[in-house]
């Protein structure tokens, strides 16, 4: 608004200087003029609030004095006591003035602008501190709350790890002692019984503790700093060796337990949750490290031991199911990989079938293959491991042992019929025969 | 007696200073005309050190109509020999006169226009008064208008 203002002044001036064209005109019109346009531009100066253009002011005056300069002498006597030259020092010293004044209230404008930004600024600050504060309160709370659910799960784990570690001491103590009086079977089964348990438990307190300071660390408006605290408090509780030692205790319970394939399904899951938990928190966990080397070598170990892991798993299972062969007395080639069991059952059925016999047959059927093998340990086999092909194989090498023993069992009882019919007949004979001998002879 | 000769002593040479002292060259002349708008009762009425009087009598003696001076734009110079140029728009004429006591004093009534002037003005120079009217430009002098400066 200011600067229309000044524009319309300026605009207004032009075109009284376009009205004031002094080729022939009364010497009074002149020094009038002159005195109107001069007057016109000190009121404008003085009431301007914005220069317009720069020099625009400055360039008027000095062409309101180029235009007048004829008329000096003429303007001397108008104007008196002034001058032509008092008037435009007069203009330019009020140009000066209100260019200062002008610049100052542009100052003072652009001040009120700061202090009105400052002020704005100054209250979104202490809003944002407000809320810093509430949030940080919030978050140390919160802290505190998760500092003390770490310290108790780290404690729970700690009793674990230890009681799990006596317990498979136990356990292969017994196992080397081979006792297998029922009593000691029943202890060995009840050891290895707590002992998966703990070491799921165990697993749980992992994963939960995992969660409690990923899931504090993925959220969002936490700061730099409450970052590295929470840092700070995974590496106070060595967080990675945790996960290391965990993983070793299953890697240690696989590689003494007997399985049930309940158990390994259960331990797969486990197994698959670690696997995707610690996918999840390796960005976390690789801000532990100060430096890159040891940040890397831990990371690896992770890596190498979940891969143990799995592989000890696999070997358990193998070495589970070969423990149910040897349970029931059927010796069959050490195997450990779906090949190697394809290869030993199959080994093992060629020789029955050299030889079949009922009762081996029975026994491998009923108390080895359809159950547990076939109904519980094939369907925890992935296909990938014992492909269907050579299921389908065993089954019909199988299938064959009991063909030959069908048949084996149906020639005995033709052999049986036949010395039944014979002996039958021999008795008949001799019956006869004997008969014949007693009878009396009737004479007249 | 003594106090008549010292009477006559102090009066004799004052009364002679007086009647002797005459300023020369002296130039009456208005640099720039002045322009004077009549009040409502035809009385003209200029800044401080110029001058004022009754403008009826100018419009009486130019239309007869000495009412019509009442709001009137009335123009003046005065030359260097100290004679008053007056007119007005619509005026044939320019009324030159002369002053003496509280009075003004027709030297020369000089026709210019018979069918009156539209915007006139004066200004001076220096051989005399400069009119503008109805286009023209004419040089006056107190006799009227300079021969062969009419242009």
């Amino acid at each position: 608004m200011k600067k229309i203002a000044g524009v319309l002044a300026l605009f207004a001036l032009l075109l009284l200087q376009a009205g004031g064209a002094l080729a022939q005109t009364s010497d009074y019109e002149i020094i009038e003029s002159f005195k109107a346009k001069q007057q016109f531009l000190l009121g404008a100066l003085k009431n301007a609030q914005d220069l317009g253009q720069p020099g625009q002011f400055a360039g008027e005056i000095s062409r309101l004095e180029a235009d007048y300069a004829p008329h000096r002498k003429l303007l001397a006597d108008g104007l008196y006591p002034g001058t032509l030259e008092t008037s435009i020092v007069e203009l330019r010293e009020q140009l000066k003035k209100t260019t200062e004044r002008v610049l100052l209230a542009e100052e003072s404008r652009k001040d009120k602008v700061t202090i009105v930004e400052v002020t704005k600024r100054v209250e979104e600050s202490g809003r944002k501190i407000v809320e810093i504060t509430a949030q940080n309160e919030q978050y140390r709370a919160a802290l505190e709350k998760m500092t003390v659910e770490v310290q108790d799960l780290n404690t729970r784990i700690q009793k674990l790890t230890d009681e799990n570690t006596g317990l498979l001491g136990t356990i292969r103590a017994l196992q080397l002692e081979n006792k297998q009086d029922k009593e000691s079977i029943a202890r060995l089964k009840e050891l290895t019984e707590k002992l998966n348990a703990n070491i799921r438990d165990r697993d749980e307190l992992i994963v939960k503790m995992m969660d409690s300071l990923f899931d504090e660390y993925s959220k969002a408006n936490l700061s730099e700093a409450q970052k590295k605290n929470l840092l700070a408090i995974s590496q106070q509780n060595d967080y990675v060796s945790k996960i290391v030692t965990t993983i070793d205790g299953n890697i240690a319970y696989v590689g003494a337990a007997q399985l049930t394939p309940q158990d390994v399904r259960v331990l797969r899951d486990q197994q698959k949750r670690l696997a995707v938990k610690w996918e999840g928190i390796k960005p976390f966990v690789s801000k532990l490290y100060p430096d890159e080397p040891t940040r890397s070598r831990d990371i690896t170990t992770v890596d190498g031991r979940l891969t143990d892991l799995k592989k000890g798993t696999d070997a358990a299972i193998w070495r589970s199911l070969q423990q149910v062969f040897s349970a029931n007395g059927i010796a069959i080639f050490p195997f450990s990989s779906g090949g190697e069991f394809h290869g030993s059952v199959l080994v093992y059925l060629d020789e029955q079938l050299k030889d079949p016999s009922r009762a081996r047959y029975q026994l491998f059927r009923n108390k080895v293959w359809d159950s547990p093998i076939k109904d519980q340990w094939l369907p925890v086999i992935p296909t990938d491991e014992l492909s269907e092909r050579q299921r389908l194989e065993i089954e019909e090498r199988i299938a064959l042992w009991g063909k030959k023993v069908s048949a084996l069992l149906w020639r005995w009882v033709l052999i049986g019929g036949f010395i039944v019919v014979a002996a039958g007949v021999g008795v008949g004979v001799a019956v006869a025969m004997s008969r014949k001998k007693k009878t009396p002879t009737v004479t007249s | 007696m003594r106090k008549a000769i010292l009477f006559l002593f102090l009066a004799v040479p004052a009364f002679t200073g007086c009647a002797s002292l005459t300023i020369r060259a002296v130039d009456y002349s208005w640099s720039f005309e002045s322009v004077f708008t009549a009040d409502s009762s035809g009385y003209v009425r200029a800044e401080p050190k110029t001058i004022a009087f009754d403008a009826r009598e100018l419009f009486r003696a130019e239309t007869n109509d000495p009412a019509g001076a009442a709001g009137a734009v009335v123009r003046m110079i005065r030359d260097s020999d100290g004679y008053y140029f007056i007119t007005s728009a619509g005026f044939k004429h320019v009324y030159i006169f002369t002053w003496s006591r509280a009075e003004l004093s027709l030297k020369k009534r000089v026709l210019i226009a018979e069918q009156g002037m539209t915007k006139p003005y004066f200004n001076r120079r220096p051989l005399g008064i400069e009119l503008v009217a109805n286009g023209q430009t004419y040089l006056l002098n107190r006799k009227g208008i300079i021969p062969g400066d009419k242009k």
